[in-house]
């Protein structure tokens, strides 16, 4: 059932293309801005990378969640998985799992523009920062999947989800930018582990809330 | 098969289902009706777990829908006013999803059969967003002959069907009854539920007026109870 | 219905609260300890602190409203929740207004990025979409149903938020008074009888709430 409905989201978007186009678009858009309002030094440039970066992708997830929810209102599609038998947890999981992925293949385009227009020269362990984005989205992902279900059936949702969404994911923006900043300016893993564990914490926490709790929110 | 006791729902402190109670058994092909805005989508919204009600409950072979695992829910198939599929999907595609989700394996041929019996040979491979109102209502009908299901909740089965396609209905719709399939059906077409069904349910303003086997009553009585 | 205070037992502990509420500021500013650095600044503490442990307090109820709302649909606990919001929300702000007016003297800054005044803050805009969520999130039987998932969702973040904000810039140090239980009795004792005091205040609130919210409720008009 998991991987039924994982496949019909990536064959959803296959088709429409209208969540990684958008989102990469948007990203691309938001990188560019931030070149050219912060007309500065390479140096300034390093000390705030790893916050416009998060801030970026924080942005472009809720584009994306937003338009996963969308689809699903269209023709009254969710009242199909919704009144099959199927765990209401389990459609959770796979929209958690779905936006991830979508998510991290925008990201795969965000992320070289932005190095390259903020001048940023990466170090080479680049394993650890892989990781570190797949934990961000996934974290981003889980609690944001709570919240669109939230905002789905409500009048401003476009406008709600992010109202429900930043303050909620704040922390997991925080420890994101940490140990981004720990990666990037080269300093020992020991010294911001710390916040690789809040992230894993933020993860475990939220995924495991909504897997859940979401029963409560898919009925009208 | 199905225990419906004292159903509430109010949108917006308006009560629109009021203390709704009635009993479904295997075999029976209920016809459901009443005036707009009496609540017989509502009801069926819930029926199939997608609207919660605000009191009562269900019980689906003994299970409590609402309450019990999802699996207990196996067997219910609901086709509503909306296509419930998805636009962008192709019929072949959203049939094979509707499938997997609903516990069967669909295997392609018998799919591309379904869909040529019901009317539908050409455009299968296309998003569905460019099918008319008639095609997406004829794709319910090919939903439902795919899926294993024990008990169908179907809102307005005729609805922007041209005759041709009225014709393919009533023979789906003839054929399961005489496998003795449990339906519901919300059908403004009196004439056609006293005739099809065993059972009339009547709602008014959230109240079953009537709930009667179909050989019972006549047009006239219920035209009456209507006012 | 009657009214709130038409009740013996209301009207009494109304009248408790408030002579106690007076007789708090008073002992406040008369027999508490002066501060060698901060002065009459730090006065605030005694109602500060207080007011940011009910607010927490209210939205811990709110999180226990949900969760049992969820389990049995009873309106009360969509009431409770509701209540407890609004009531934590309040506190919640004063806590954002006293904080400043005691980080100003002593810091130079209005505002200051200080952990638990950080956690405070979010949790404050989380509320804010709480409140947009009762507003906008469509008929009031879904909204009290999401509402009560918004505050488990709230509530459950809190530890997260207040853990990822307290090592987040080592400059931002906590306030001033740190450890309550280590601070010399003349200023535990004020601040102990401050947070009962505001704890009897809140439940006054609460109650007097839900009561109102009875009400107004339109299933009970009949």
């Amino acid at each position: 059932m998991f991987w039924s409905l994982v496949r019909k989201d990536f064959l959803l978007e296959s088709r429409t293309k209208e969540i990684t186009i958008s989102m990469l678009a948007f990203g691309l858009a938001t990188v560019l801005i931030y070149a050219l309002s912060f007309s500065a030094s390479p140096a300034m440039y390093r000390s705030f990378a790893p916050g416009l970066f998060w801030v970026i992708i924080l942005f472009v997830s809720a584009l994306g969640l937003h338009r996963m929810f969308v689809l699903e209102k269209e023709f009254d599609a969710f009242s199909l998985s919704i009144s099959a038998p199927v765990d209401r947890g389990i459609i959770y999981l796979a929209k958690w799992i779905s936006g991830t992925i979508l998510l991290i293949i925008s990201e795969i385009v965000i992320i070289p523009p932005f190095v390259m227009f903020m001048g940023l020269s990466l170090p080479n362990n680049w394993l650890i920062m892989i990781i570190i984005i797949i934990l961000g989205n996934l974290g981003i992902m889980a609690i944001g999947s709570l919240v669109s279900g939230l905002a789905m059936r409500a009048k401003m949702s476009e406008i709600l989800l992010p109202i429900l969404l930043f303050p909620l994911v704040s922390p997991l923006l925080i420890a994101s930018v940490k140990a981004t900043n720990g990666w990037f300016q080269g300093i020992p893993f020991m010294n911001w582990q710390y916040w690789v564990l809040l992230m894993i914490t933020f993860v475990v926490v939220f995924a495991l809330l909504g897997y859940t709790i979401f029963d409560h929110i898919t009925e009208e | 098969m199905l225990a419906v006791a004292n159903i509430n729902k109010s949108f917006y402190h308006n009560p629109v289902l009021n203390n709704l109670s009635f009993g479904v058994n295997d075999g029976d092909v209920i016809a459901l009706t009443g005036k707009n805005g009496a609540g017989k989508s509502t009801l069926l919204r819930i029926l199939a777990r997608i609207s919660q009600p605000d009191g009562g409950t269900v019980i689906y072979n003994d299970v409590d829908i609402f309450k019990g695992k999802a699996s207990a829910r196996r067997g219910i198939l609901y086709l509503g006013h909306e296509p419930g599929l998805y636009p962008s999907l192709s019929a072949i595609e959203n049939l094979e999803f509707a499938c997997r989700i609903h516990g069967a394996c669909p295997v392609a041929e018998d799919i591309i059969t379904t869909l040529k019996n019901i009317g539908l040979s050409e455009q299968i491979n296309d998003p569905i967003k460019i099918y008319s109102k008639g095609m997406l209502q004829r794709l319910k009908y090919a939903l439902a002959n795919l899926l294993p299901w024990s008990i169908l909740f179907f809102d307005e089965p005729f609805s922007c069907l041209d005759i041709e396609g009225k014709i393919l209905a009533l023979d789906c719709l003839k054929a399961w009854k005489e496998n003795d399939r449990t339906m519901i059906f919300v059908t403004h077409d009196l004439e056609w539920g006293l005739s099809f069904c065993n059972r009339l349910l009547l709602l008014e303003a959230g109240f079953l007026k009537i709930d009667q086997s179909a050989s019972s009553i006549d047009v006239k009585t219920i035209m009456s109870g209507l006012q | 219905m009657q009214r709130f205070f038409a009740y013996k037992i209301n009207f009494l502990f109304g009248s408790v609260v408030l002579i106690a509420m007076a007789w708090n500021i008073y002992n406040i500013f008369t027999n508490t300890p002066m501060i060698p650095d901060q002065h009459w600044a730090q006065k605030i503490f005694y109602i500060h602190v207080p007011v940011a442990w009910t607010g927490f307090l209210s939205y811990f109820i709110v999180m226990v409203a949900g969760i049992l709302y969820l389990i049995n649909k009873e309106q009360k606990w969509d009431r409770l929740g509701l209540a407890a919001a609004e009531i934590g929300t309040l506190f919640v702000t004063l806590v954002l207004i006293t904080g400043p007016i005691w980080a100003r003297p002593i810091w130079g800054t209005w505002w200051t990025w200080e952990p638990r005044l950080t956690t405070t803050l979010i949790l404050f805009l989380i509320y804010v979409g709480y409140f947009m969520l009762r507003s906008f999130g469509g008929h009031p039987e879904r909204t009290s149903r999401y509402a009560a998932v918004l505050g488990i969702i709230a509530f459950i973040d809190v530890p997260i938020i207040f853990y990822s904000v307290r090592f987040w810039e080592e400059q931002f140090q906590s306030h001033p008074q740190v450890e309550i239980t280590q601070q010399n009795p003349d200023i535990v004792v004020p601040f102990l009888i401050s947070l009962i005091i505001f704890t009897m205040l809140f439940s006054l609130m609460l109650r007097y709430r839900m009561h109102v919210l009875k009400i107004i409720d339109p299933r009970n008009r009949l």
